[in-house]
């Protein structure tokens, strides 16, 4: 059976974890980009994170000390995958990102929130090709072939729409900023 | 950066498409200014958001919920925030409490949240059970936790990219038609391309970027001019010549390869399936699979092609097809054709150039200087690149025939000697060409001598093949008697239904006379046919096709029909014999007076049967004099 310090050390961890999640989440699938290999990923991150949190320094902020963690764990994935030497961005670069994330995962749940209202508020076209995309999980060929455009007609509506809901979640968050 | 370089390279890195080119820009651009890191972040965690929300629940349900949310909500317009700018931290009071009313409506949002927490966390055991007793817990207190320090600062206060400027010209183009593009990147009337991406619906451009860097795309094609040093083909093809060595390091890219320039003509198809090909027609390359970080790549060079398909790992390797793209010199000839100042062998080129991309011609050979490589005559056929290609000679020196020049004057044709048994070989005919029920022969002759026979094309059996099992034909010419003849032998019994043209008996072993067709050993028939034409030294066009289903032998001389015979068939067409398809030469060794002594240029057999009026065209544009019509195309 766990000793109460541990089952203190878990909770702990746990509400830092669930704190930080989306931040986390986000960072490892930003360079995982198969959603459930992220999954994969983010667990290993947990475990490694769990195993580790006797190093954890509580002055220092949780998501910037997990995300060291999983940074370790995407590059593992990524060897393992033989896809890639690991993150193919420059040091500085991910460096940059990781602060990003690090300062991203204040509102991190906002943003989640915001995102619904932000992906309904699209247009139709829009929401559409997001559906599919995401929802569906079609490939751009695939969608191509269904709306009658082409693959790279559907990439720039994807990424367009992106940036929308990107852009409407500032606005959402600026709002309750206020 | 442009913004629309920035955001191709963007777009490309959150589909996971980007090389080692884009992964270093990308890395510079972020490292450049905080705020760039933010903007990606942002970006990439409205991917993780849907796609989380999406595993949540099952699409439908997450798209009705967003149907719900829309009633009475204004749209967004990505064509209106398109501009960076507009992530800057709005200061609407709407906007706040249109958030508030989410959060009124859903209530149950944080719960639903917090379950998703991690997902395959429940293997942990203990901790999976301390994560359910936490987020009882934490429910309610993480929903209060939304006081985010907001934006440190702001995306506006980077300075906005330079102008689009103009990347390469059209320098210029034939019968193009240009597709839906995004309005900024509209090409018509301006002269030049910007960096984004095209779609060419019809027709040829050139493109003239810097340092001598020439790109031909051929319609339909999706593709997207990257840089002065990149472009991007996501759909079509193109070709691409880099003619100083200020051009090497020009870069083309597909889904799944990089290639890079070091000096070189090349030519590169992709589909959006996720196929791509490289052919090199000189110089050298180097190339990169997608994904691969190594620096080195492969170097791929003259003659060679490479291949990757989407469902198969590895590439494939090859012989290049240089009737896989539009090259610079088939884009000229198309070009002095359009504007009317094509040459003859222009319009020969342009014309051969789609024969080769005909699915159902087995081989063409052109016997350009360029296509005899390694004592091999190279099969142009696209569809049958890398078979067929034919040997040149029997073995020996002496039996290799010697290049001569074109009816068009340039060194393109072969010259053939019958007293040195000089011919071509094609060694793997009758491994795919062999049973098929229409086939076509055509070939430009000209006769030096007018004794002896001339064969054109044969494929004859082996005598120790039994009489009921033979196969045989022959194109050729027997001097004096039979200026031009069709020869066969087919196994089993034949039926005379037709003959245009009466001749005479040819030889005593003639069951059939006075038709011009005759049976050997009562078992096995063969037809011939005539017509006087020939002058030493004068190219004529001649052509053979037989329809074993209607039961049809035509010959044509010079786009004419010569003679026709009706013959119902019992059997296939083409002999369907392991024996190799001989050109130019006896088929036969101990005939003496049997072979080739004249010249042979431009080749070519179909397995099906072309139309009176394709043979005329290839007549017509194929012959070399100064009123030529444009001429159809083959089909």
């Amino acid at each position: 059976m766990d000793s109460p310090n541990q089952i203190s050390t878990t909770h702990q961890f746990t509400r830092l974890w669930l704190e930080n999640q989306h931040a986390i989440s986000g960072y490892v699938f930003l360079h995982v980009r198969d959603f459930h290999h992220a999954e994969d990923v983010i667990q290993e991150t947990a475990k490694s994170a769990i195993d580790s949190f006797d190093r954890y320094d509580p002055s220092r902020p949780f998501v910037a000390w997990a995300i060291v963690i999983a940074r370790q764990r995407i590059a593992e994935h990524l060897r393992k995958q033989g896809k890639r030497r690991g993150i193919v961005l420059s040091a500085d670069a991910i460096e940059a990102l990781e602060s990003a994330y690090v300062r991203l995962s204040e509102d991190a749940d906002q943003r989640m929130d915001a995102l619904r209202l932000c992906v309904a508020k699209l247009g139709e076209r829009h929401q559409r090709v997001i559906e599919l995309r995401y929802g569906r999980g079609y490939s751009p060929d695939k969608i191509a072939s269904v709306i009658q455009l082409s693959a790279n007609a559907v990439n720039a509506l994807v990424f367009r729409a992106r940036k929308a809901i990107a852009a409407c979640i500032e606005k959402q968050i600026g709002g309750t900023h206020e | 950066m442009s913004e629309q370089e920035l955001d191709q390279l963007l777009a490309n890195f959150l589909e996971d498409r980007y090389t080692d080119a884009d992964a270093e820009k990308l890395s510079a651009w972020i490292a450049e200014h905080p705020d760039h890191a933010n903007y990606l972040a942002r970006l990439a965690f409205v991917d993780w958001g849907i796609k989380r929300h999406t595993a949540m629940a099952s699409a439908t349900d997450f798209f009705q919920i967003l149907s719900d949310l829309d009633a009475g909500s204004e749209q967004i317009s990505p064509v209106e925030i398109s501009d960076a700018s507009v992530l800057r931290p709005a200061q609407q009071p709407d906007s706040r409490r249109s958030m508030q009313r989410v959060r009124a409506d859903k209530p149950s949002e944080s719960g639903q949240r917090s379950v998703i927490v991690i997902p395959k966390v429940a293997v942990y055991g203990p901790l999976a059970a301390l994560i359910v007793l936490a987020l009882t817990l934490l429910i309610g207190s993480l929903g209060n936790d939304t006081d985010g320090a907001g934006e440190e600062a702001s995306v506006a206060d980077v300075p906005p990219p330079p102008g689009n400027p103009i990347v390469c010209r059209i320098e210029s183009s034939i019968a193009a038609v240009w597709g839906e593009t995004p309005p900024r990147a509209q090409p018509q009337g301006a002269p030049g391309l910007k960096a984004g991406e095209y779609n060419l619906e019809a027709g040829v451009v050139r493109l003239a970027f810097p340092n001598d860097v020439t790109v031909v795309v051929q319609s339909p094609a999706t593709f997207s001019v990257v840089d002065d040093r990149t472009v991007r083909l996501a759909d079509g093809r193109l070709s691409a010549r880099v003619d100083s060595s200020r051009g090497h390091g020009f870069a083309v890219e597909t889904d799944s390869l990089r290639i890079i320039d070091l000096g070189t003509e090349f030519g590169v198809h992709a589909d959006r399936l996720g196929s791509a090909g490289l052919h090199v027609y000189d110089g050298e390359v180097k190339l990169k699979q997608r994904g691969d970080q190594s620096d080195s790549g492969h170097l791929v060079t003259h003659g060679q092609s490479v291949a990757t398909l989407p469902d198969q790992e590895g590439m494939q390797w090859g012989d290049s097809d240089d009737a896989a793209v539009t090259r610079m010199d088939e884009y000229d000839a198309l070009l002095r054709l359009s504007e009317g100042k094509a040459t003859p062998h222009d319009r020969w080129l342009a014309y051969s150039r789609d024969m080769r991309r005909d699915k159902h011609l087995l081989a063409y050979y052109s016997f350009e200087q360029e296509t005899l490589r390694n004592g091999r005559v190279n099969n142009l056929s696209h569809a049958n690149r890398g078979r067929f290609d034919a040997r040149m000679g029997r073995g020996d020196v002496a039996s290799i025939p010697t290049v001569t020049g074109s009816r068009f004057g340039s060194d393109g044709a072969l010259q053939f000697d019958r007293t040195l048994d000089q011919a071509l070989v094609v060694d793997d005919w009758h491994d795919q060409a062999g049973g098929v029920e229409h086939l076509t022969v055509s070939a430009w002759v000209r006769l030096d001598s007018q004794e002896g026979w001339h064969l054109i094309a044969s494929q004859w059996h082996d005598t120790a093949i039994p009489k009921d099992q033979r196969y045989a034909f022959h194109l050729g010419v027997r001097c004096p008697d039979y200026p031009l003849l069709a020869e066969g032998v087919h196994a089993g019994s034949g039926t005379i239904v037709d003959n245009a043209v009466q001749v005479p008996a040819p030889t005593p072993q003639a069951h059939v006379s006075g038709n011009g067709l005759e049976y050997h050993y009562g078992v096995v028939n063969s037809w011939r046919s005539d017509r006087a034409l020939w002058e030493t030294g004068r190219w004529h066009l001649v052509v053979l096709t037989i329809d074993a289903e209607a039961g049809l032998v035509t010959l044509y001389v010079d786009g004419e029909q010569a003679d026709r015979v009706g013959i119902e068939f019992a059997g296939r067409a083409l002999p369907d014999i392991a024996q190799p398809l001989i050109i130019g030469g006896k088929v036969v060794m101990d005939h003496e007076d049997v072979g080739m002594t004249g010249a042979l240029d431009d080749v070519a057999i179909f397995d099906r049967l072309l139309s009176a009026d394709e043979i005329r065209a290839m007549n017509r544009v194929g012959t070399p004099q100064p009123d030529l019509s444009t001429g159809a195309q083959p089909r």
